[in-house]
């Protein structure tokens, strides 16, 4: 048992990967949290009034070594934050940046939400501080990158390439899984009943603050057997979510439920998620590479440039 | 400091040293079976770290629980409203870009669970820096101008926020022409079957106001 468990587990793990696919985990997870961090002012929470800290617990405060009336500090982490996510985006020193980056989205991050909760999921930067570590820790800059155009990196064994990709899509699993865990651990199946799911498309459509871009939400909650529908189907996407990590098929269901879930979410009840760039993982990039050389070398693309083009 | 808080604090950082251990090995190590011992211990402590907080429900970011929408919503409905007052007593919405850098959501469940806990001295400082908020962003509004900051360096491609607000000042005469004097915090209360029928079916509890002096 002990040898077939050490099997599976290398064979999950430690497969033969791609440089192409790490590398475009790299650009994914650079681009994301770049995408965040310049679209907040997170180091401008750190100069609020004191009054707005005064419920910050001191843990939290060391936890993340967060304490207000450092602005500009923090607006120094944060410049070097961003040149360090530049580095990993185009694979200039990207294996020490990763490491700079994460540590410093780890300290950052939690501005967001902190004089509320020092949990700041779901604002974008959760799997970005975790999946720059073990970019950090690989050949990530390999291909697609600077250093791969300035001369090509020696050749690592290809099982290098695997597992960091593997652990972010492990990461991605967990996240729809434990958030269908999470409904049944609070309120049980109910949570998937049509009324339940009526309430909460009413309350968001009737928000004072919060507008859904259509009234499609509160057309749906006046639908019990689409509202039902919904209700199951999130549940069984989520609990079922992390069967892409181990069936191929599985993968080409479930990974477009997740992107319809998360549509829904935004046209219903105005809710987005940051993460979305992260589902590049689930490409295998080499397989659409030689696709599209073959492509090429059929002539495909000359027909398009041909459609296209103006006056050809 | 319970046992839970200490795992809380203490996780990340065991996972960056498990990682430069594992590192290290990998850096020096020729021999393949040792370097993948090496990156499975990594791969084993980060599967704990990551199914744990899940699985008791208790988060320890960057390891969240994802409890996301997990309640069932009562029919019962409730929302805390920031509004702003002008010189003539009258209301006005606030588009939610006016609190950046806080995010709508943040200030929310911090006039929910925090306010109420600041001295009085606190709560008029905190009212003071909202009223001033609101006021440039009206401004700002009022001037053709963005109010908020969030979008400063990306525009249009910045990204949004998880609950995104409804943006109150869409044209120059949606935003409040007088400067703001005062704002006040509500709650909202309504029940969501009635106000399907009567959209106004709503009552107002005044939970805070900071007026200028």
């Amino acid at each position: 048992v002990r040898e077939a468990l050490a099997g599976a587990w290398d064979r999950f793990w430690f497969a033969p990967g791609s440089a192409r696919d790490l590398a475009a985990a790299r650009v994914a997870v650079a681009a994301t949290a770049l995408w965040v961090v310049l679209s907040r002012d997170l180091p401008a929470i750190s100069g609020v009034p004191a009054a707005f800290w005064a419920g910050v617990p001191a843990r939290t405060r060391w936890r993340f070594l967060l304490f207000p009336g450092h602005e500009a500090l923090e607006r120094a982490l944060l410049a070097v934050l961003v040149v360090a996510l530049i580095g990993v985006l185009v694979g200039a020193c990207a294996r020490p940046l990763a490491l700079v980056a994460g540590l410093l989205a780890f300290h950052l991050a939690p501005l967001e939400s902190i004089v509320y909760s020092s949990e700041p999921f779901l604002r974008g930067l959760t799997l970005p501080v975790l999946a720059l570590l073990p970019l950090a820790l690989s050949p990530c800059d390999s291909a697609w990158s600077v250093a791969a155009i300035r001369g090509r990196p020696a050749a690592r064994p290809a099982w290098e390439y695997h597992w960091p990709v593997r652990l972010i899509q492990v990461w991605l699993a967990t996240l729809y899984f434990f958030s269908g865990y999470a409904k049944l651990y609070a309120t049980g199946w109910r949570w998937a009943s049509p009324d339940n799911l009526r309430n909460w498309l009413l309350a968001y459509g009737q928000s004072h603050d919060v507008a859904p871009p259509l009234a499609l939400g509160l057309w749906v909650a006046d639908q019990p057997a689409l509202c039902l529908a919904i209700g199951v189907a999130t549940l069984a996407a989520e609990l079922a979510f992390p069967l892409v990590l181990i069936s191929r098929r599985a993968r080409l269901a479930l990974v477009p439920a997740a992107l319809s879930m998360h549509l829904g979410s935004a046209l219903l009840m105005s809710i987005t998620v940051l993460y979305l760039p992260l589902f590049v993982v689930f490409v295998d990039w080499s397989r659409a590479a030689q696709g599209a050389g073959r492509r090429a070398a059929a002539g495909e693309g000359h027909a398009i440039v041909a459609a296209g083009g103006p006056g050809i | 400091v319970t046992g839970p808080r200490v795992l809380q604090l203490l996780v990340y950082p065991g996972f960056v040293a498990a990682g430069l251990v594992a590192l290290a090995i990998v850096a020096r190590s020729s021999d393949e079976r040792r370097r993948r011992r090496a990156v499975g211990g990594f791969l084993l402590y980060t599967l704990c770290a990551s199914l744990g907080p899940g699985l008791v429900q208790r988060s320890a970011w960057p390891f969240p629980a994802w409890t996301i929408f997990q309640l069932g919503h009562p029919k019962q409905a409730r929302e805390m409203r920031f509004l702003g007052v002008d010189a003539m007593g009258r209301e006005h919405p606030i588009d939610g870009r006016a609190w950046e850098p806080f995010s709508l959501i943040e200030l929310w469940a911090w006039a929910q669970h925090r306010l109420g806990e600041l001295s009085p001295e606190d709560r008029q400082a905190a009212g003071r820096h909202l009223l001033e908020l609101a006021d440039t962003a009206r401004a700002a509004a009022l001037a053709g101008r963005p109010p908020g900051r969030f979008a400063r360096h990306l525009g249009p491609l910045a990204a949004p926020l998880h609950i995104m607000p409804r943006r109150h000042w869409r044209r120059a005469g949606d935003v409040p022409a007088a400067p703001l004097t005062a704002i006040r915090f509500y709650w909202y209360l309504w029940n969501v079957e009635e106000r399907r029928l009567a959209p106004d079916r709503v009552t107002r509890e005044l939970v805070f106001e900071y007026a200028r002096p």
